[in-house]
């Protein structure tokens, strides 16, 4: 139970219709109370790997898997156990930040919920009181980013997958943003975490993959990262320095 | 610096997908609808001749100018294959006699209620309609758009002034939209030429001008367009905000204003006027033949108990006189029922010119209105079409009116009946000869001469060129104290 | 699940400034297109009046129904108003007599070519213009649209299926969209009520399938673009191809349908026609003047019932040529009737394509203002012109048409007879306007055939959006 694996890709291929292959033979897994960093820069195939994962295509070959659950095979049931933020994160305009929570917490199981519990998840990502119920139309990148956030927390799941989630945001909310994660993760839950920005995902991470033109070149834990510098490993990596 | 500005502004328009596919569209559009206006205007001129030709045709099988129906067409004029405007409204002809007024009947649409449904597609509605939705569709987000993509920071961190920037971006954008206008209404003129539709002198400058109208009209929507993206930070905004004006200019403000007018200055139907006419008349004749047989009697007073041939004889003797009096009277009557006739008419005419006013100025609000007024104002085809064919033809029916009574033709048969004698004859008309139709006084059409054209359109015209000028500056200004940020 | 979506869509709709402002924008547009009607109305029904008061007071000044000129006018309908149709094309008042061929003059447009300028404001053009463009404003975006702000993936990243999501964004965007609707045009039905507007329960419920044939052609508009937006990845692409079939569909189709039907489909040039009919008569009336010739060379001297014998003479002559005169108008109208049948049935055939063509074509058949309005007046007109025949006989002791009248002395009419006219005992244009079985005939195939496409459409959408490519 401790050590059970919550998130777990094997094999898993991706080939496009106009035959570019996106995903190549991807195996990793994540555990419950891990933070999970894919790195890699764009074009790497971090997006479809979180695409995959949340049954928005389906996979050429192999199979992800969430709570042991096939996402391809049974999307409903493996999407009860988990939240997401997306890259981009422009929600409902014309709804107050409230409202935009309100409505995904239902979808995700939540119902009936009371106002003071919107409150204290939008509280703990850290959005200011005043603009709890005012629209979105207004809210920088960074508000909104906070705001998704309180979406992938309220849903209460036990397996948490976030796209790019600290790209645009100014240091001081990324860090905030990172405590936040940190949090998450004291709670046990599994996060997967795609992100190109190094410095974070080392601060942040107990795993990392780093990967290239959709291939997982590497996995390295936290420990085996203590003695090596990430960035220098990474460009390595990608530059093919390093055999896979 | 505004040089480079209008050529990025050229090709970009040039290279986007909405470019391409909505200036195909208008140019298919407005190519068709000249192709159908030919089409049209062709059948219609055809039906034109085929009814004069048979007309006179029946009319040659005549033996009595009085009994010949003769009719006055309305002839199809080349301009509208460029503006219908009201000609499927109004009536195609009149009946000329002697009897009767003038009037107008059997429009295209009364007699086709199916053109009548869905209404013609002539270029000025496609000018009207789809230009104008095109000139929005690539100026609504034109400066806030930029702001929105950070092209516009882009460009100030250069040394250019706002002023330049803004004559450039006008200035590249409505080339790029001048070129699907000016190929279409190219194309339409290539195909002018050789169908055969016959386009003199002023037929072309009319159309010249129309298309300049056009090219006013749709600028003026393009600087309204700018004027609102330089007013609104975000570009969904300007576009809902341009969409409602849009709306209210091309179809709300034409129509409320015509209806307005139409409540506020209520016009008497023409039903009730006719009605009217018809019973002053009827009442004069009433008059006159009380009149004629009191007269009648007073004449055969003196005769009473005379011998037949002494009374024959005094009969005879005063013959020319009581014809000339029954002249006189007869003449009197007429008189007066055309004299009531003009002032009725004449304060008809009076109140419906005061109703129009009213209408036309208040859609003046709206560009669209004006460019409808200038272009059939141009073509012929306004609602001073309908007065200009009436007057031309009640000319014609005086003249043939006058025609017929020379040639001493009466309505139908003539029974007389001696007084005393009893006979009673069915008098044949005077010959039992044909006439001969080359004689008969023929209908021409009024002119409506570039001149006249021109001058009834200058005014718009230049309302219109105001319109735009107005808008330039407000677009300018706008733009001058637009938030960069 | 889905009554969240639902609600979602219903909420996101109403807060947005695009629904304030397009529904602002309809709200006005129905109610003024209701208001503009009814004083419509009540401004033909007052010339309506006028012209029959001017009709009547002209025969009670006469003595004799001999030289009565009655006119009939064709009397304005409420739900004309609402939708045009061709009813302000028609001719709307006849000279009656009791033989010829009887012809509508005096249409709206014709003496009135001002309204013709710009035409009127009706809730048909409201619905065929305004409702459309409304549905496209808010169908165009509606999947991609998610798409782009990201939060399709965040809905979809919940125990979610896409059938349920699309379920509730068309249920949810229908919703929000037609009931705001109603509003308007319910306040347009009080306002024909409280304007005092009387309209029989038959009016009523065609009333009721014009306002649920507007909604449905609403509906069809909201869900193509939806469906062009579940088809489409970008949203700037799905604006500009909903605009195009916009322009298409209300502009495009069906004028182009109509010109091209009349270019294609040959129907005889109608003067062409009128003047075979001026020849007929002609020669009609030259037969007619030997025959009378013959007949008074004949009788050539008159007796005491010379009179009498030379009326009823002239009436069966008149009568013999009446019939023989209708019998070839008849055969002529027929075949001219059969042709142009043939060219509308093309041209609405084509210009079905487009949902507002069939939502006018059933609007029009429900307020009885569709091409077919003429000829169905002319048909009572048809049948009131032999009750006028028979009353001017009674009265007259002729049919009209040639008459002589020939007193000799001695005969002068007595006083008495001079009495004015009742104009009463004119007997009433009764108007036989389609029943309410006969008009929704007319009109349930075209309004079925909106539902079809509506849920065509619906169909589409759902399965763009089955398809769609989330990422």
């Amino acid at each position: 139970m401790e050590e059970s694996v919550f998130i777990e890709a094997k094999g898993l291929t991706k080939v496009y219709e106009d035959g570019l292959c996106a995903l190549d033979h991807v195996s990793f897994s994540v555990k419950s109370g891990e933070v999970f960093c894919l790195l890699g820069g764009n074009g790497a195939g971090k997006t479809t790997t979180i695409n995959l994962f949340l049954g928005f295509l389906p996979p050429t070959e192999g199979s992800a898997t969430i709570n042991g659950i096939d996402m391809h095979r049974d999307p409903l049931e493996a999407k009860k156990h988990v939240a997401y933020l997306s890259d981009v994160v422009m929600l409902y305009p014309n709804f107050t930040a409230r409202q935009n929570l309100d409505f995904f917490a239902r979808l995700g199981g939540k119902r009936n919920l009371a106002k003071e519990e919107y409150y204290s998840v939008l509280r703990q990502v850290g959005l200011q009181e005043k603009a709890f119920e005012q629209r979105l139309k207004g809210f920088s990148k960074g508000m909104r980013q906070k705001v998704g956030l309180a979406i992938a927390i309220i849903k209460d799941a036990p397996a948490i997958i976030l796209d790019e989630p600290t790209s645009g945001l100014d240091p001081k909310a990324a860090n905030e943003f990172l405590n936040t994660l940190l949090q998450l993760r004291s709670q046990r839950r599994a996060i997967l975490m795609s992100t190109h920005d190094i410095f974070r995902a080392k601060e942040v991470a107990d795993t990392v993959g780093i990967m290239n033109e959709g291939k997982m070149l590497t996995i390295k834990s936290r420990k085996e990262l203590e003695h090596e510098d990430l960035e220098e490993l990474y460009l390595n990596y990608i530059h093919g320095k390093v055999a896979a | 610096m505004w040089k480079i500005i209008a050529e990025r502004e050229l090709k970009d328009h040039l290279q986007s997908t909405r470019f391409i596919v909505t200036g195909t569209v208008s140019v298919l559009l407005l190519v068709m609808s000249i192709s159908l206006g030919i089409s049209y205007h062709k059948g219609r001129l055809a039906q034109y001749e085929q009814a004069n030709q048979m007309m006179l045709e029946t009319a040659s099988q005549q033996t009595n100018w009085g009994a010949t129906p003769v009719a006055a067409y309305r002839a199809p004029d080349p301009m509208e294959v460029f503006v219908n405007g009201v000609n499927s409204d109004i009536g195609r002809f009149s009946e000329i006699t002697p009897m009767r007024n003038v009037r107008l009947v059997r429009s295209e649409f009364s007699d086709d209620p199916m053109l009548a449904v869905f209404q013609f597609l002539d270029p000025t509605f496609v000018v009207l309609i789809v230009l104008s939705l095109l000139a929005i569709l690539f100026t609504y987000n034109s400066v806030n758009g930029e702001k929105e993509a950070g092209t516009l920071r882009l460009v100030f961190a250069n040394v250019i002034s706002r002023s330049e920037f803004i004559l450039g971006k006008l200035l590249g954008g409505w080339i790029a939209l001048l070129l699907p206008v000016l190929l279409s209404f190219l194309i339409g003129a290539l195909m002018l030429i050789p169908s055969g539709v016959e386009m003199d002198a002023s037929h072309w400058a009319r159309f010249g001008f129309f298309a300049l109208a056009s090219i006013l009209y749709f600028t003026c929507f393009m600087l309204v367009g700018v004027l609102v993206s330089a007013f609104t930070s975000r570009s969904s905004v300007s576009f809902l905000v341009l969409l409602v004006v849009w709306i209210s200019a091309v179809l709300i403000i034409p129509k409320a204003a015509t209806m307005l007018a139409g409540q506020a200055m209520p016009v008497p139907s023409a039903d009730e006027i006719e009605s009217r006419l018809a019973s002053f008349s009827a009442q004069a004749r009433v008059e006159y033949f009380a009149d004629f047989e009191r007269r009648l009697r007073e004449r055969f007073r003196p005769t009473e108990g005379l011998l037949p041939d002494k009374a024959r004889e005094l009969q005879a003797e005063q013959q020319a006189k009581w014809q000339q009096e029954d002249d006189e009277r007869r003449k009197e009557m007429d008189q007066k029922i055309a004299d009531h006739s003009a002032r009725l008419s004449e304060d008809y005419y009076n109140q419906k010119n005061g109703q129009e006013l009213l209408a036309f100025s208040l859609a003046k609000f709206s560009p669209a209105s004006m460019f409808q007024l200038v272009a059939m104002k141009l073509a012929g085809t306004d609602t001073g079409l309908k007065r200009r064919y009436e007057d031309a033809m009640k000319s014609y029916r005086d003249q043939f009116t006058k025609f017929v009574q020379q040639k001493g033709g009466g309505m139908g048969f003539r029974i007389s009946i001696g007084r005393g004698s009893h006979d009673v004859k069915v008098g044949t008309p005077p010959s039992s000869q044909k006439i001969d139709i080359t004689e008969m006084p023929r209908f021409q059409s009024p002119a409506y001469t570039f001149g006249e054209a021109f001058g009834a359109s200058l005014f718009d015209l230049g309302l219109l060129a105001v319109f735009n000028l107005l808008a330039f500056a407000g677009a300018f200004l706008a733009f001058l104290r637009f938030d960069l940020r | 699940m889905l009554s969240t979506l639902l609600e979602k869509e219903l909420r996101e709709i109403i807060y947005s400034t695009k629904f304030a402002v397009t529904f602002g924008a309809s709200a006005v547009l129905v109610i003024l297109s209701f208001y503009v009607g009814i004083r419509n109305y009540q401004e033909s029904k007052r010339e309506y009046e006028a012209a029959r008061s001017v009709n009547i007071a002209n025969i009670a000044s006469l003595t004799e129904w001999r030289m009565a000129q009655p006119k009939v006018f064709r009397k304005p309908q409420p739900l004309q108003v609402l939708v045009n149709g061709t009813t302000n094309d028609v001719g709307r008042t006849t000279e009656m007599r009791a033989q010829g061929e009887l012809n509508l003059i005096n249409s709206r447009y014709n003496v009135d070519p001002l309204f013709a300028v710009f035409r009127f404001l009706d809730l048909n053009f409201v619905v065929v213009i305004v409702f459309s463009l409304f549905a496209i404003l808010f169908g165009y975006d509606a999947i991609n649209g998610e798409k782009e702000s990201g939060t399709l993936k965040l809905v979809l990243s919940n125990p979610v299926s896409r059938a349920e999501f699309i379920l509730g964004k068309l249920i949810g965007s229908f919703t929000a969209l037609v009931v705001p609707l109603l509003i308007p045009l319910l306040l347009g039905c009080l306002m024909i009520i409280g304007f005092g507007i009387s309209l029989s329960p038959d009016e009523w419920v065609r009333l009721f399938f014009i306002i649920l044939g507007g909604l449905l052609c609403f509906g069809a508009f909201l869900a193509l673009s939806t469906m062009i937006s579940g088809l489409a990845s970008r949203t700037s692409v799905s604006f500009l191809i909903s605009l195009v079939v916009w322009i298409f569909s209300v502009l495009i189709i069906p004028k182009g349908s109509v010109l091209l039907a009349s270019a294609f489909v040959d129907v005889p040039n109608l003067d062409a026609i009128e003047a075979q009919k001026r020849k007929f008569s002609l020669q009609q009336f030259e037969q007619r003047r030997q025959k009378m010739e013959e007949w008074i060379r004949a009788n050539a001297r008159p007796g005491e019932d010379w009179s009498g014998r030379f009326n009823s003479f002239q009436d069966s002559v008149g009568k013999m040529f009446e019939n023989e005169r209708e019998e070839f108008y008849g055969r002529l109208n027929e075949e001219w009737r059969n042709r142009k049948d043939h060219q509308e049935r093309w041209a609405f055939g084509v210009a079905r394509l487009s949902p507002t063509v069939i939502f006018q074509i059933a609007a029009m058949n429900l307020a009885n203002t569709d091409i077919a309005l003429k000829h169905r007046y002319l048909e009572d007109l048809d049948r009131y012109q032999d009750e006028y025949a028979e009353f001017i006989k009674k009265k007259v002791g002729t049919l009209g048409g040639m008459r002589i009248v020939i007193r000799f002395s001695g005969q002068q009419a007595p006083e008495e007879e001079k009495k004015p006219l009742n104009p009463s005992e004119l007997p009433e244009l009764v108007e036989r306007t389609r029943g309410l079985g006969d008009t929704m005939a007319a009109s349930i195939v075209d309004l079925g055939l909106l539902g079809v496409l509506t849920t065509l459409f619906f169909a589409g959408a759902f399965g763009a959006f089955l398809r769609f490519d989330v990422r």
